[in-house]
């Protein structure tokens, strides 16, 4: 088993179905957009560079652990400590680790939001490579585009998709915006106004490679 | 480029392994990657799927420029290369590894609450993913209690095909000739790629050969023998001696061999703990003339005669 590939495959799956949870958890713990993004990179780098990955299954629970740390580090090395903060951290007591994952189903309407939205280049680009599965250079070829712009469409279309899916938790991203809620701080509401409203059949599960 | 060990994969583990963010990354777009695959299950005439259809206004509204990037421009486009390069030799089955030695038992608690019982001898790989809970049976025979989760079936591979189960129990040795498999509470799927080929309910059990299966209702004494392992028991009822022993061996590092075509064919039966193969080698010799020798590598010779006797 190739050790890198394994500690990959452990983090995708043990541990980024959980980093929607954790940002939102953060989100009342920070002042800032910027100085959350921070902070949850922190954290999955932390949980990455983690010597025991073989003995961590609880993805949650680890997370919200390592953010605690990183916040009590963080509040020793300011002088002034906010009282608030340091009764928050019990927010970042785990509680199921089950809760709050994307699903399958999930999963595919939150793909398919982003790819909707996306601007017509990207998107054509982004169908065409995904799911017609053609090269770069074909695809430059038929849009009449240089295969270095194709490459830029490409990489825009994945770093949306990659960017919703660290932000969404389950049920929690609107059709309407695209994307996730809006990161305004404060408390979050569950919108759960698009659970199973899927117009087309979707196969789970089989549909995996 | 799909060279498994060519240079694409060796520079990506370098690249993945310089920065704990590398990592990160890599893994986040990866993971957005393999969600997209799930377009590929739509109808081709899906709306989402047309290239030529405009962007929604709404979306052209909200489309600004993010104030930054979650991933720098420089590690998506290195992780998308990558992907690009080597998805083959990467994206193979990969997860959590049990194994148990010989002789030894093992039982594991996985995060979803399934309890896996390991007998000896026994390779079993484990990936728990948001949508499915996949395992792969390499080698041996273990049992599998299966928390119940209808979102996230529980896949138990075994060679090309594979046991899908929501929330049961059930038992599958492997052994050179195929495998066993044996129901004791719900019922499982044998499925082979996306198609079932066949339902097992409690008290019922298949024998899986590549890519075949046969089913058969077992009697409750057939599914208490099949079992009896997790009592660290071996039921004998009318076995051959040959059966017996190779039963016993999957548990001893020195095995028990048959010297005598006669002695292989005489019939046994009784309880025996699997650690303890003397007791039964000692019930031997009492009711059958067998004696017993040991060879030069410590393994136990079972001879046709009375002890002592040439």
């Amino acid at each position: 088993m190739n050790a890198v590939r394994a500690k990959l495959d452990w983090f995708e799956a043990v541990i980024l179905p959980h980093q929607a949870a954790l940002r939102a958890r953060l989100r009342r713990l920070t002042r800032s957009a910027d100085e959350l993004d921070d902070r949850v990179a922190e954290v999955l780098a932390r949980a990455y560079a983690t010597r025991e990955w073989e003995r961590i299954d609880a993805g949650r629970s680890f997370l919200f652990a390592i953010a605690r740390n990183l916040m009590i580090d963080e509040a020793r090395r300011s002088k002034i400590v906010a009282f608030e903060a340091i009764a928050d951290l019990d927010r970042l007591q785990s509680d199921s680790d089950l809760e709050a994952q994307l699903h399958a189903r999930d999963e595919l309407r939150l793909v398919q939001t982003i790819v909707e939205r996306l601007p017509p280049k990207p998107r054509r680009v982004f169908l065409s490579r995904r799911v017609q599965e053609k090269s770069p250079s074909e695809i430059a070829e038929e849009m009449g585009l240089s295969v270095s712009t194709v490459e830029k469409h490409l990489a825009r279309a994945v770093g949306h998709l990659t960017e919703a899916m660290a932000k969404c938790e389950e049920a929690g991203f609107e059709r309407g915006h695209g994307g996730c809620r809006r990161e305004t701080g404060g408390e979050t509401g569950r919108a759960a106004t698009h659970r199973g409203s899927g117009r087309n059949p979707v196969r789970t599960g089989d549909a995996e490679p | 480029m799909r060279n498994p060990d060519g240079p694409e994969r060796a520079e990506a583990e370098r690249w993945v392994e310089e920065r704990p963010d590398h990592a990160v990354a890599f893994a986040q777009v990866e993971r957005a990657w393999r969600a997209a695959d799930r377009l590929k299950a739509l109808p081709e005439t899906h709306p989402v799927l047309d290239t030529a259809r405009p962007q929604p206004a709404a979306a052209q509204a909200a489309w600004r420029p993010t104030r930054r990037q979650m991933i720098g421009g420089g590690a998506l486009a290195a992780s998308l290369a990558m992907l690009a390069g080597l998805p083959v030799a990467w994206n193979r089955f990969a997860g959590q590894n049990y194994e148990t030695g010989i002789g030894e038992r093992r039982d594991v608690r996985l995060a979803d609450g399934s309890i896996l019982h390991l007998n000896t001898a026994t390779r079993l790989r484990v990936r728990l993913d948001a949508d499915r809970r996949a395992l792969d049976l390499v080698a041996g025979e273990a049992s599998f209690d299966v928390a119940h989760d209808t979102a996230r079936p529980f896949d138990v591979a075994v060679g090309a095909l594979t046991v899908r189960a929501v929330g049961t129990r059930f038992d599958i040795r492997r052994g050179p000739q195929g495998a066993e498999l044996t129901v004791t509470e719900g019922k499982v799927a044998v499925r082979r790629g996306d198609a079932v080929i066949g339902y097992a309910a409690a008290g019922e059990g298949a024998a899986l050969q590549g890519t075949v299966a046969a089913f058969a209702r077992l009697d409750a004494a057939a599914v208490d023998r099949r079992t009896a392992w997790r009592q660290d028991l071996i039921e004998l009822d009318g076995a051959t001696i040959a059966q017996a022993v190779a039963e016993f061996n999957r548990y001893r590092d020195k095995p028990l061999v048959v010297g005598d075509a006669r002695v292989a064919g005489l019939r046994v039966g009784g309880r025996f703990d699997t650690r303890d193969a003397e007791r039964f080698v000692a019930a031997l010799r009492q009711s059958f003339p067998v004696r017993t020798a040991e060879r030069a590598d410590g393994a136990t010779l079972l001879l046709y005669g009375a002890n002592g006797a040439p």
